[in-house]
């Protein structure tokens, strides 16, 4: 009998190794809204447990922010360093489950958006299907 | 006669050294303005002042700041009653004190005044550098000059928002994530863009100084994510300037 936590966490991981190839991402997470890491694909030497915590820390304060401050929910928080490299949260809904796609852009020049939204919309289809 | 003379050549203090270092008994009256004050002198100590209906060593303590007027010098005359029992010296000593704090006090409010009047210039600028940067922006909403403390130095909204707590709130959320960002694998936070449904919220440090950020606000439906972050860095450069370091 098929697991389906068990197989879809691994389709995903390799749904995230594929999109950090094609989009040159050193590392990406694929979380719930409270930081519990789903699926991950990162570069030998990134720490993905460190890297979830973080995101997920970012995500919420951010939702509390802006919920203070009277806007609807982050969609998206982009953080750039000196160096031009910057760290991605997007949230969506799959299934009715908030999770968060984050992925380490490795400079400006790289785009990210094309092949995240991709991403994301496979990642709903495979929510979809297993959890159905 | 008696020694007379102008307290341009000879000040309240000198005068009173001389009269006791001679050990004299002697009444000297100081004329400034309008106003007569009487010292006597008894063998060589300051033993009573009056000024209008004040008596004792205060009397001694204000004209010793006088600075214009004449005295008169009356030699032998015995003072009416003994109000000071200080010594001269010690007169001197104290008067001059309450001077010199007098002074310090005074040029502390100066400096405050001075520094109040830079620090409402500078909020003044930066309020102009904000309605400049509004209009060359679509979709402007709110902007705003924050410490990392939460404090906001200068705020335009156009929109139902208080920027306030936007400010307080967004210095939170900046510490906490130029806090974390060397956890997540990278170098120093120059910039965060949050994405609501309706709104891009931009917080750029100003340049050379991770202590202000610039919070600029633009809707989504009429602003753009590449307008404005350029336009933020380059109107982040000018407000830094306009900061007084």
């Amino acid at each position: 009998m098929e697991n389906p936590g068990k197989s879809s966490s691994n389709e995903l991981n390799q749904l995230l190794a594929k999109m950090n190839q094609e989009g040159g991402f050193p590392i990406s997470i694929l979380t719930d809204s409270a930081g519990l890491a789903i699926a991950s694909a990162a570069e030998s030497g990134m720490n993905a447990d460190k890297q979830s915590a973080v995101v997920a820390f970012i995500q919420k304060t951010a939702v509390q922010v802006c919920k203070q401050i009277g806007f609807t929910s982050s969609e998206e928080i982009s953080l750039f360093d000196k160096d031009g490299r910057h760290l991605i949260c997007r949230s969506f809904r799959a299934k009715n489950f908030d999770l968060i796609l984050s992925v380490i852009v490795p400079d400006r020049s790289t785009s990210y958006r094309h092949v995240t939204s991709v991403t994301i919309k496979k990642i709903v289809e495979i929510w979809s299907h297993y959890w159905e | 006669m008696g020694l007379k003379g102008n307290l341009r050549d000879m000040t309240v203090a000198d005068l009173i050294q001389h009269q006791c270092a001679d050990r004299k008994t002697a009444k000297v009256t100081i004329v400034n303005s309008s106003r007569t004050a009487l010292i006597f002198f008894k063998g060589g100590e300051v033993v009573h002042a009056q000024l209008d209906k004040n008596e004792g060593e205060e009397v001694v303590f204000e004209i010793l700041r006088w600075e214009e007027g004449t005295f008169a010098v009356e030699a032998a005359i015995d003072p009416p009653k003994v109000t000071i029992d200080r010594s001269w010296s010690g007169l001197l000593m104290e008067g001059a004190k309450r001077i010199d704090e007098e002074t310090h006090e005074s040029d502390k409010q100066k400096s405050i005044q001075a520094g109040m009047q830079e620090v409402k210039g500078m909020a003044t600028r930066i309020d102009e550098i904000l309605q400049e940067m509004s209009g060359e922006m679509n979709g402007f909403f709110a902007s705003s000059v924050t410490g990392m403390d939460g404090m906001s130095i200068a705020q335009l909204t156009k929109g139902k928002v208080d920027p306030e707590i936007v400010s307080a709130q967004l210095a939170v959320f900046l510490k906490l994530a130029s806090s974390s960002s060397d956890k997540a694998g990278m170098g120093d936070m120059e910039d965060l863009l949050i994405q609501t449904a309706d709104h891009f919220v931009m917080n750029v440090f100003l340049p050379g100084d991770n202590q202000h950020f610039l919070t600029t606000i633009v809707d989504r439906k009429n602003g753009s994510i590449g307008n404005l972050r350029m336009v933020s860095k380059i109107y982040a450069e000018r407000i830094s300037k306009a900061i007084p370091r």
